[in-house]
């Protein structure tokens, strides 16, 4: 009986079915069962170290809040009288400048200095800070009806002009404030991140990048549409992203920082993240 | 139906070529650009809104679509404020094959790395670079701003005729070079050509250790009825507020790279009646310009000043440059063929050295904590 199919349409049609068949057969292996485990897995490995790294950068900033809520408790039993060895408290906290760069004494009314502690290389300028009016700096306005220790938006340091943010704790005439520059944050960050091909970045609640382990985006800010930014305002701040970051595909996790409003975002390139499927 | 299996064969082949061709669409490869300015040390004040300006224009620009379809990669970096590491940024971003650089943002950073620009015929736009050495040269180097020599001129003549100032000391920061030894000569000419005099002139590096309170004494000393700084804005702002502790009615004016509102943040009560010569207008009711404004505040919580805004011209400059080149042209030769460019705050026209035309300037005042233009 002759076949109602030709030969050579029978073998065409078989031959485009070896072909493709494997492949849908891998693709819908890949899609719908291993993508999803490795994603499960890489989401696993980068909330751990998020979580890691945003606990270790709360105690950090944490020592710094204890350190000058020390501080001001001593000033505050004192009444704020300055004289020298309020200067040499305020130098002495500053060190080598390990943590805080500089600590301001500043007047809650006139706003200006009145007493300035600086690390050792800089402390031949005292005179130059003494005295100063400060209340052009806009970070200033973060206490106006404040009373408790805020951290400030990112500025530009007085002393050094780097990139900085300042911590504030207000007593009743004067305020003291300690800068802290981005790149010790970022090189702290850094140090964090073991693993070499690790992207780290600290954000601030208005998608500012306050410090990343590659020392290269710090205080840039990050537009709305950037994933990262809009789970800054979600309900659910622990949770994966994939995005483009300098033209490298991406696969990142977000982590929340305790009582501050900044957030550890982790991330790798899809490529090692996926490299299982390589 | 009866397929045959020449239709079949033609299936197969359509489905193939358009896998082909989307995946083709897929990686199409992004228009590099490179931008140089300082983000650290002493000029980062006008490195960081510089930036931000800048990732904004090329955001908008991707989001518009890119350069005929390809998306724009934005490679920023820092030199510190430093040739070396200028140099070698500069070399690395040729290396990473950029279409064009924009940048970099003051001109002692300028001199050393336009000649490599130039070998590499790589173009450079500068917002804010005002040496005059740069001026009147056929190279790959160009600016959307004008020389330090118009501002120093107009400004000296502002004083002199408005009986400001007759006797001046002059304060002078001397990292800058490139800049602020045009910007005093062109100064002092104008303003002892006019029956100005010169009591005094004190250069002082950053980098030394001054101490402000010394300068500021050493200003003084020669009794002048005002004084000039020629600095980055924080040092002018420090030195204006101890200029003012030990002499509250001394008038001060700076020079064009002092005047932004860092100088104002950091100066405080001490920078109200200071003038400064500037080819920026912060009142500029330009609907492009108020529209930039809105977009960068919300942003960036903050003005551009007059450093995004240059930035942003830069940055449109080169944008408009990439969209209309055509088929074998260079950048260079784009850029002088459109010759007129629509930007914030008007229309700029370079010259055939890459030099812009000309620029309207300003006197400004410090009124409230807010420039204010007053001729």
């Amino acid at each position: 009986m002759k076949s109602p199919v030709p030969l050579k349409k029978y073998l065409t049609l078989n031959f485009i079915a070896m072909a493709v068949l494997p492949v849908l057969t891998i693709a819908f292996l890949v899609w719908f069962f291993i993508l999803p485990g490795i994603k499960h897995r890489a989401g696993i490995q980068h909330r751990a170290l998020a979580d890691s790294v945003a606990g270790k950068i709360s105690t950090y900033l944490k020592g710094g809040e204890r350190q000058l809520s020390a501080l001001a408790g001593y000033l505050q039993d004192r009444q704020c009288t300055i004289d020298k060895e309020i200067i040499t408290l305020l130098d002495a906290q500053c060190g080598k400048g390990e943590f805080f760069e500089t600590l301001f004494i500043v007047g809650r009314e006139e706003k200006t200095i009145q007493a300035v502690g600086l690390p050792e290389s800089r402390r031949s300028r005292r005179d130059d800070f003494t005295g100063l009016d400060f209340s052009g700096q806009r970070f200033m306005d973060t206490v106006k009806k404040d009373s408790r220790i805020v951290w400030s938006e990112a500025f530009l340091s007085t002393i050094s002009n780097r990139e900085a943010v300042a911590l504030l704790v207000p007593l009743k005439d004067v305020f003291i404030i300690g800068e802290i520059t981005l790149d010790k944050l970022s090189r702290y960050i850094s140090n964090l991140s073991e693993e070499s091909d690790f992207f780290t970045m600290l954000l601030d609640g208005n998608g500012m990048i306050v410090a990343d382990s590659q020392n290269l985006h710090m205080g840039e800010v990050l537009s709305n549409d950037f994933p990262a930014v809009k789970k800054l305002t979600g309900h659910r701040p622990d949770t994966q992203m994939f995005f483009k970051w300098d033209g490298v595909d991406m696969l990142g996790t977000i982590a929340g920082l305790e009582k501050l409003d900044w957030k550890v975002l982790v991330a790798q390139p899809t490529a090692r993240a996926f490299e299982l499927l390589r | 139906m009866i397929i045959s299996n020449t239709s079949i064969l033609k299936l197969f082949l359509l489905l193939f070529f358009t896998v082909i061709v989307l995946s083709g669409c897929e990686s199409k490869k992004p228009v590099k650009i490179g931008f140089i300015t300082s983000l650290t040390g002493r000029m980062a004040d006008m490195g960081i809104p510089a930036r931000n300006a800048v990732q904004l224009a090329v955001e908008q620009c991707n989001k518009e679509g890119g350069i005929h379809g390809r998306k724009i990669s934005l490679i920023i970096r820092d030199d510190q404020q430093d040739d070396d590491t200028a140099v070698q940024a500069v070399q690395e971003l040729i290396k990473e094959e950029v279409t064009a650089v924009i940048g970099p943002t003051v001109s002692n950073m300028a001199i050393p790395i336009v000649p490599y620009l130039n070998n590499a015929k790589v173009v450079a736009i500068s917002p804010t670079v005002t040496t005059p050495n740069l001026s009147g040269l056929d190279d790959y180097f160009f600016r959307v701003c004008t020389t330090a020599g118009d501002f120093a001129g107009f400004s000296a003549n502002y004083l002199i005729s408005s009986g400001d100032m007759r006797q001046i000391a002059v304060a002078h920061e001397i990292s800058n070079r490139p800049f602020s030894d045009s910007w005093i000569k062109s100064f002092n000419k104008t303003f002892t050509d006019m029956g100005g005099k010169i009591l005094s002139a004190i250069e002082f590096s950053t980098e030394n250790e001054c101490s402000f309170s010394d300068i500021s004494s050493r200003l003084l000393a020669s009794n002048p009825d005002g004084i000039i700084i020629v600095a980055a804005p924080m040092d002018s702002a420090l030195l204006c507020q101890h200029i003012r502790k030990n002499n509250p009615s001394v008038k001060i004016a700076l020079s064009s790279w002092g005047g932004n509102q860092r100088f104002i943040e950091l100066g405080g009560k001490a920078t109200e009646g200071v003038t400064v010569a500037s080819s920026f207008d912060w009142a500029s009711p330009n609907p492009r310009y108020q529209a930039f404004k809105k977009i960068y505040n919300e942003r960036y919580r903050s003005d551009p000043g007059l450093f995004g805004l240059f930035s942003y011209n830069s940055a449109q400059v080169l944008l408009t440059a990439l969209k209309a080149q055509k088929h074998g042209q260079n950048i260079k030769d784009t850029i002088l063929s459109i010759g007129e460019f629509d930007v914030l705050q008007g229309k700029i026209r370079f010259d055939a050295f890459g030099d812009v035309e000309s620029s309207f300037v300003t006197m400004q005042i410090v009124k409230n904590r807010k420039y204010v233009v007053i001729e």
